[in-house]
């Protein structure tokens, strides 16, 4: 694939996410939300790292499933499978997705950081939480259209979404709480920066099968 | 040359085609009624569905398997595939850089969308909508172009224009209606009942008598 047709695709789901705004502000209003209500109820200062992984978590199921099933509602998916291959349409849609991800996590970071109180390494916490979003919306990318028609898509996703994430969980609390020290974890960030290889890997593999 | 060897589709325990099998050069018109499986057969043609059995060949290759073969090929199905969204000049622009082309922006005029450029998809009316569709379908330049019931929602206009675009086409046509009055001008006809082909030839009266005893056995 061409690097000019995976940017145009790219370029084409950032577009659409802004003009029609339908996942994204379900996904802040989620996290910000979740966020001021942890605020008040819990000593968040402590538990900050768990409150941020989860809230990216299940925001990113509301942002980043949008931009793949909207291409089963109207069709467009058979456009596309008109001129590109089931692999790249997926890589251009993991990618898509996790600058939404990227997005939303720059707008729920620093909000959530004067919340909580926290005094920590910010641009280091907003690098983590970068690095946390990128498996994230891989394995959103991977399961996405399997819940393209299933009534209560979100939900649907979630559940299948659990097996997957699991393991990123502990890793990513770890790496937040560090990089809050002023410390980069570099062990728990190869290893989602891995996971999410090997999750975009078994995507391009199953791709064909899935859209 | 286009091939379809024993081609079957099934969704769930339902066949959307049975066992087809037919080829042509130049033109097919493909005719039946609504479910006989036209649209399946245009989408297999195309490359976008794949065949649950059989094998298509498109030009010596599998649509399915094979991008740059897709890449040839043009659809207009009666969804318009369009990001609604997106503006009319951003839809055709987006589909051109795709497909890598420089120079599309004649089909505008063509088409006459020159009004609508600025117009998003999803203020646009059917018979706009389909227009838009036949514009992305042309500006790919295809080697094979599929037709599936184009005149649907079309005007007066627009059926005119489209009318002109199919006598200028000089490549592989397959044009599926449930008027066979439309399909005339294809060399070869097709008639589906229920997913199977009952009828396949070149004979324009032989085709009209399999589409009309099956129009009647059904309504009896």
């Amino acid at each position: 694939m061409k690097r000019s047709e995976l940017l145009e695709l790219v370029k084409k789901d950032l577009k659409i996410e802004i003009r029609s705004k339908a996942g994204l502000n379900n996904a802040i209003l989620f996290a910000l939300t979740t966020a001021f209500l942890f605020s008040l109820s819990i000593d968040a200062k402590t538990f900050f790292a768990p409150i941020l992984v989860l809230v990216t978590l299940f925001s990113s199921i509301l942002a980043c499933s949008a931009t793949v099933t909207r291409e089963f509602e109207l069709e467009t998916i058979e456009a596309l499978k008109a001129s590109l291959s089931a692999q790249e349409i997926i890589t251009s849609k993991i990618i898509s997705n996790f600058l939404i991800v990227v997005s939303l996590v720059s707008i729920i970071a620093p909000i959530c950081y004067a919340l909580f109180n926290l005094e920590g390494n910010f641009f280091l916490l907003l690098t983590s939480l970068a690095i946390v979003a990128f498996p994230i919306s891989s394995a959103v990318t991977l399961l996405s259209p399997i819940s393209a028609f299933a009534k209560g898509k979100e939900a649907f996703l979630a559940v299948m979404l659990f097996p997957i994430i699991f393991p990123l969980i502990l890793p990513g609390i770890k790496l937040l709480n560090l990089a809050h020290n002023g410390v980069f974890d570099f062990f728990s960030a190869l290893f989602l920066l891995l996971y999410a290889g090997v999750v975009t890997t078994l995507a391009q593999l199953v791709s064909d099968h899935l859209l | 040359m286009i091939i379809c060897e024993n081609v079957s589709k099934r969704f769930g325990e339902t066949f959307a085609l049975k066992d087809v099998s037919l080829s042509f050069e130049k033109s097919i018109a493909i005719l039946g009624r609504n479910g006989a499986g036209k649209s399946t057969l245009a989408k297999i043609l195309a490359g976008i569905t794949k065949p649950t059995q059989g094998r298509v060949s498109v030009f010596g290759e599998d649509p399915f398997k094979n991008v740059d073969i897709r890449r040839k090929i043009s659809i207009v199905t009666h969804n318009p595939m369009l990001y609604k969204e997106l503006s009319v000049e951003e839809n055709l622009r987006f589909f051109a850089k795709l497909y890598g082309i420089k120079d599309w922006e004649w089909v505008i005029h063509e088409l006459k969308l020159e009004g609508k450029l600025n117009s998003k998809v999803f203020e646009l009316s059917r018979g706009y909508l389909q227009r838009v569709a036949i514009a992305k379908a042309l500006m790919l330049k295809p080697k094979l172009l599929i037709l599936d019931e184009p005149f649907s929602s079309l005007d007066v206009e627009g059926k005119e224009i489209l009318w002109a675009k199919i006598h200028e086409f000089k490549h592989s046509i397959v044009f599926s209606t449930h008027s066979l009055n439309e399909a005339r001008f294809c060399e070869n006809f097709a008639v589906l009942e229920k997913g199977e082909l009952v009828y396949f030839g070149r004979d324009y009266d032989e085709a009209l008598r399999a589409l009309r005893t099956r129009e009647e056995g059904s309504k009896d």
